[in-house]
């Protein structure tokens, strides 16, 4: 059976033979078709990538918008502690209030 | 002719304008009205009462006692004292320090005063200069909150 098929470097004489036969105009064609083969591959991925960019940055900008991003300030505060954290109500006699909301007598 | 990989780029770009509108869409509406104290929720009834827990919590028994009995007072109002006493509280916190202690000595002077003497005094401060103003508080200092 080895006898019938030829052999490794018997097909590769052969495909170096064949490819010295070709005419410089068949080896251009040949050589562009496969680079033109190569660069839509690469073309896709590129496709791919820069899609992939634009929608983390899409989204990356629409979680800054809508506040769901990490805030790095400092926490919100209490509503009530813009009332002078509400110690005035506590503080002062209530009467003081009482008395200050009824005369006109002016202080300031 | 546009290139393939600048197209989804553009198409990032124009989707650009709707982000304040999904912002809007996220944040929660800052006038909402918000419900009575029975509707609020428990992390808005904690965000409300934490400032008082603090306070409570670092004052000494003297301030404690007073915080309650001024609750006390607060609660026990009619509804039109309440509103001047709201009223005196703004008039309070738009004033100066030194404003803020002659409030405390006209008051506590006041209430020693009979209806007529009262009048007196009102008639006297309202002719006073600023010098004599002070000069009279520095003579009858507000009294000492009680501790």
């Amino acid at each position: 059976m080895n006898r019938l098929l030829p052999s490794d470097d018997a097909l590769r004489g052969l495909h170096a033979q064949s490819l010295q036969a070709l005419s410089p105009a068949t080896l251009t064609r040949l050589r562009q078709a496969r680079h033109s083969a190569t660069s839509a591959r690469a073309g896709r991925w590129r496709w791919w990538l820069a899609s992939a960019c634009s929608l983390v940055v899409a989204l990356g900008i629409g979680v800054q918008f809508s506040g769901l991003g990490l805030h790095s300030g400092p926490a919100p505060a209490p509503v009530l502690a813009t009332v002078e954290d509400n110690s005035a109500l506590y503080d002062e006699n209530p009467d003081l209030y009482l008395w200050l909301g009824d005369t006109d007598l002016a202080m300031e | 002719m546009l290139r393939r990989p600048t197209l989804p780029l553009l198409i990032a770009l124009s989707l650009l304008p709707a982000a304040p509108l999904l912002a809007q869409t996220a944040a929660p509406a800052p006038s909402a009205a918000l419900p009575n104290w029975e509707q609020l929720s428990p992390a808005q009834r904690e965000a409300l009462l934490a400032p008082l827990r603090d306070r409570w919590n670092g004052a000494d028994p003297g301030q404690r006692q007073r915080m309650l009995s001024h609750g006390q007072r607060w609660q026990s109002m009619s509804p039109e004292e309440r509103d001047k006493a709201r009223r005196g509280l703004r008039r309070f916190e738009h004033m100066s320090p030194e404003q803020r202690e002659q409030a405390r000595a006209l008051f506590g002077q006041m209430r020693t005063l009979s209806p007529q003497q009262r009048d007196a005094l009102r008639e006297r401060w309202s002719q006073m200069t600023p010098e004599e103003r002070k000069d009279w508080v520095r003579d009858n200092p507000p009294p000492a909150k009680p501790r």
